[in-house]
């Protein structure tokens, strides 16, 4: 008994002892597995904090090579060859960053999605793409594994990238070396790192569209400035400055602006380097009138009628243009035809709403100068019939004038007749006559040449001019008025005033007019010590001035800005024109024309003109006349 | 009519306009007339008291004295000569009693034919005219 209870315990112990060594060996086991898998997990979790912290605080502009460097350490992390991250854009997907181990080829930047639709479907679902073997693909995914295989890709995992909305990219691993496979816990973590990607991607599309609309802004803003002062005089510099703006925000190689004339066709158009008449767009111009938006991806795709429109892209280098139409209100006045637009990709719609908008201002500057130009061709027709009309008032004085060396011509002619019939005639008298007979055609003529030089319709003149002499030039052209309405006219002139710069005719009409609208305000006989003062002096501080002082009745203050309007007369005769007319020209000019009772009883018409720059030449700004409404 | 140029009664033009009085002067000394020609009214009046026109070719618009102004302290024939008309003027000359009005241009032979109107009809009122006081 007593060996049998010791061979019991004995057994008993070494059984005992084998168990615990058994156990303690399974312990052992147990946790050093569990040690691996601990720190496995810890591994990932370093990973997926230190690649979340690095994409999280990265600026848009280095995200390329951090989203890079994350690519690199995650492959290396799961032991694979290559990983890439795709994004989605425009209905293509970009390979935007690719990773491979040495010796493995990188993807391609751009990957068609016609050979991965299966893979696209399902990553669009949200589904993971996972295969150890090219042969696992299902059947409907034949093309997709030819791709796969063409790529070298023989286990490939893809991880749709989505951020709360539609999907942004995918995370995808290659290996290219060997198969392996991907473990659902694996694909369970990837996942998790795969937000990190996602919130990166999406940070960046959403900085880039923020930067892109703010340059936008930016562009739209600059440009409604630009274009809000355009005048006829500054449209092609403006509009060139224009093209060339929205060249550079879209990216674009050209960009021509053409404008339509109602249904009868296209105007003019303009390029970066200038308006030009050759290039023409009947056919183009045709369907922007009909709203329509025109891409062509070749010009050669452009139809048979569009021949003209045809070579003029290629004379511009437009090889793929896209035109669009420029409304102003509901009218289509213009077209913008564009070069190629978007390498390697379709034009957003974002885009083409911008080009609207930025059309939509274009348009509107267009119009305007169109308008101005209207307003501009109004105005001088007007200024013709001003001046016409007071031709007409003072026809009795140029009647006189052309009427005295008729007279002495015909005198003399009649003298020259006689002594020729003489049997020897008086050679020096004859000789004597003739000179006088000159002189007077001249005299004659040079009535009819200012006469003519006032009755001119042409293009407005914008030369440096003397107002001295126009003013001498006026005071000639009235002085037998002045005489005939027993008004003695003084002219009190600043000598060594600077130039100013305008238009010969239109400056002498405002002087004219303000001349005999001084003579008519002293038209009352009773009076007999009338007289008009003309003045003219350096105004401060870069300006020169002309002053009509008359010694009428004076003018009421209250009516002084109706005296300027169209129509407003005291007169019985006479449109009423003259002073209106002689405001429009003062402010076509950038002058300023008032009006003032003077201490000593009647008034005093001044108006005042900047004086031209040193070799920079002034715009005439039309604008003022468009802006006051004139009812022409 | 006398042909001797000193007898020859004595025309007087008065014109502001150099031209036209110097042409004046041609016509009128080629047909025989002796003439005298003259810048203002007040340098005729100046040269009146010692002197006597048959005839007056007097411009309306002058500055300073008019012709009409002129006429008013004359009372030899006058032919007034204008540039241009407007219906006071006309009115006015017609009722001034002037021998001739003569609208510019007009021709040599025309103010000669008024010249010699007025001069006949001059020598006829002197000799019963009481109205020509410094014709006399």
């Amino acid at each position: 008994m007593g060996l049998a209870w010791y061979l019991a315990v004995g057994v008993l112990a070494i059984v005992v002892g084998a168990a615990l060594v058994i156990w303690l060996l399974l312990h052992r086991a147990a946790s050093g597995r569990a040690q691996r898998l601990l720190e496995d997990r810890l591994r990932f979790e370093t990973l997926l904090a230190d690649l979340s912290a690095k994409l999280i605080h990265i600026e848009a502009s280095g995200l390329d090579a951090a989203l890079e460097a994350a690519l690199r350490q995650m492959v290396t992390f799961l032991g694979t060859d290559r990983g890439n991250l795709d994004e989605y854009r425009d209905s293509a997907q970009r390979v935007r960053v690719s990773w491979a181990k040495p010796g493995v080829e990188k993807l391609p930047s751009i990957l068609a999605l016609d050979d991965l639709v299966w893979t696209a479907d399902t990553l669009r679902r949200g589904a993971v793409v996972r295969f150890s073997r090219t042969d696992e693909l299902p059947a409907e995914a034949a093309m997709d594994r030819t791709r796969y295989e063409r790529l070298g890709t023989r286990s490939h995992l893809s991880i749709p990238l989505q951020a709360g909305g539609p999907i942004l990219g995918v995370l995808s691993f290659d290996s290219v070396r060997s198969e392996r496979s991907w473990p659902d816990d694996l694909v369970a973590r990837l996942h998790l790192l795969s937000e990190a990607f996602a919130s990166a991607l999406e940070r960046k599309r959403m900085e880039l569209s923020l930067a892109e609309r703010l340059r936008f802004q930016q562009l739209l803003s600059s440009l409604s400035v630009k274009l809000s002062n355009v005048s006829v005089v500054t449209l092609d510099q403006d509009i060139q400055g224009a093209l060339r703006w929205i060249i550079d925000f879209l990216g674009v190689d050209r960009a021509v602006l053409i404008e339509l004339l109602g249904p009868s066709g296209t105007g003019r158009s303009w390029t970066v380097d200038g308006s030009t008449d050759l290039a023409r767009f009947p056919w183009l111009g045709r369907r922007l009138q009909d709203g329509e938006v025109v891409r062509v991806s070749r010009v050669e795709e452009l139809p048979a009628e569009a021949a003209e429109d045809r070579s003029s892209c290629l004379a511009l280098g437009i090889e793929s243009p896209m035109a669009l139409p420029l409304r102003a209100g509901k009218t289509v006045v213009g077209g913008l035809v564009l070069g190629t637009v978007f390498s390697g990709g379709a034009c957003r719609d974002e885009v083409v709403e911008q080009l609207y908008l930025l059309g939509e201002v274009v348009a509107n500057a267009l119009e305007r100068a169109h308008a101005e130009r209207e307003v501009a061709r109004l105005r001088q027709e007007l200024a013709h019939i001003g001046r016409v009309s007071a031709l007409g008032e003072l026809s009795a004085s140029l009647a006189h004038e052309l009427n005295q060396p008729l007279t002495a011509i015909l005198n003399n002619a009649h003298v020259a007749q006689q002594l020729l019939e003489a049997d020897v005639p008086n050679v020096g008298e004859l000789r004597e006559i003739l000179d006088d007979i000159l002189a007077d055609d001249q005299r004659a003529a040079k009535v009819i040449s200012r006469l003519r030089a006032l009755l001119k319709k042409g293009e407005l003149d914008h030369v440096p001019l003397d107002l001295n002499d126009l003013v001498a030039e006026v005071a000639e052209l009235v002085r037998n008025d002045m005489v005939l309405r027993r008004v003695p006219m003084a002219l009190d002139l600043a000598p060594g005033l600077p130039q100013v710069r305008g238009d010969r005719v239109q400056l002498q009409q405002v002087i004219l007019n303000l001349v005999l609208n001084g003579l008519e305000a002293m038209s009352e006989p009773s009076r007999r010590d009338h007289a008009l003062v003309v003045r003219t002096s350096r105004a401060a501080p870069a300006a020169v001035s002309v002053a009509i002082e008359d010694s009428g009745n004076g003018i009421d203050m209250a009516d002084v800005d109706r005296m300027f309007q169209p129509l407003y007369t005291t007169k019985t005769e006479g449109l009423g024109m003259g002073l209106a007319i002689a405001r429009t020209i003062v402010d076509a000019h950038g002058g300023e024309l008032r009006a003032s009772n003077n201490p000593e009883g009647g008034a005093t018409f001044q108006f005042s003109l900047p004086v031209a720059p040193e070799g920079d030449p002034v715009t005439l700004d039309l604008s003022p006349i468009a802006s006051r409404g004139m009812h022409v | 009519m006398n042909k001797s140029l000193e007898d020859a009664p004595i025309i007087a033009i008065v014109d502001d306009d150099a031209s036209v009085r110097r042409s004046l002067l041609r016509v009128v000394r080629s047909a025989g007339y002796n003439a005298e020609i003259f810048a203002s009214a007040r340098e005729f009046l100046d040269w009146l008291p010692r002197n006597r026109a048959a005839c007056i070719v007097l411009d309306v618009q002058m500055s300073e004295m008019s012709g009409f102004d002129l006429q008013e302290r004359l009372a030899v024939p006058i032919i007034f000569i204008t540039a241009h008309d407007d219906a006071p003027t006309l009115e006015r000359i017609e009722k001034s009693g002037a021998a001739g009005h003569l609208r510019k241009p007009f021709d040599a032979p025309t103010v000669l034919r008024a010249i010699r109107q007025a001069v006949q009809v001059n020598h006829d009122r002197i000799d019963g005219g009481p109205r020509l006081e410094s014709a006399k």
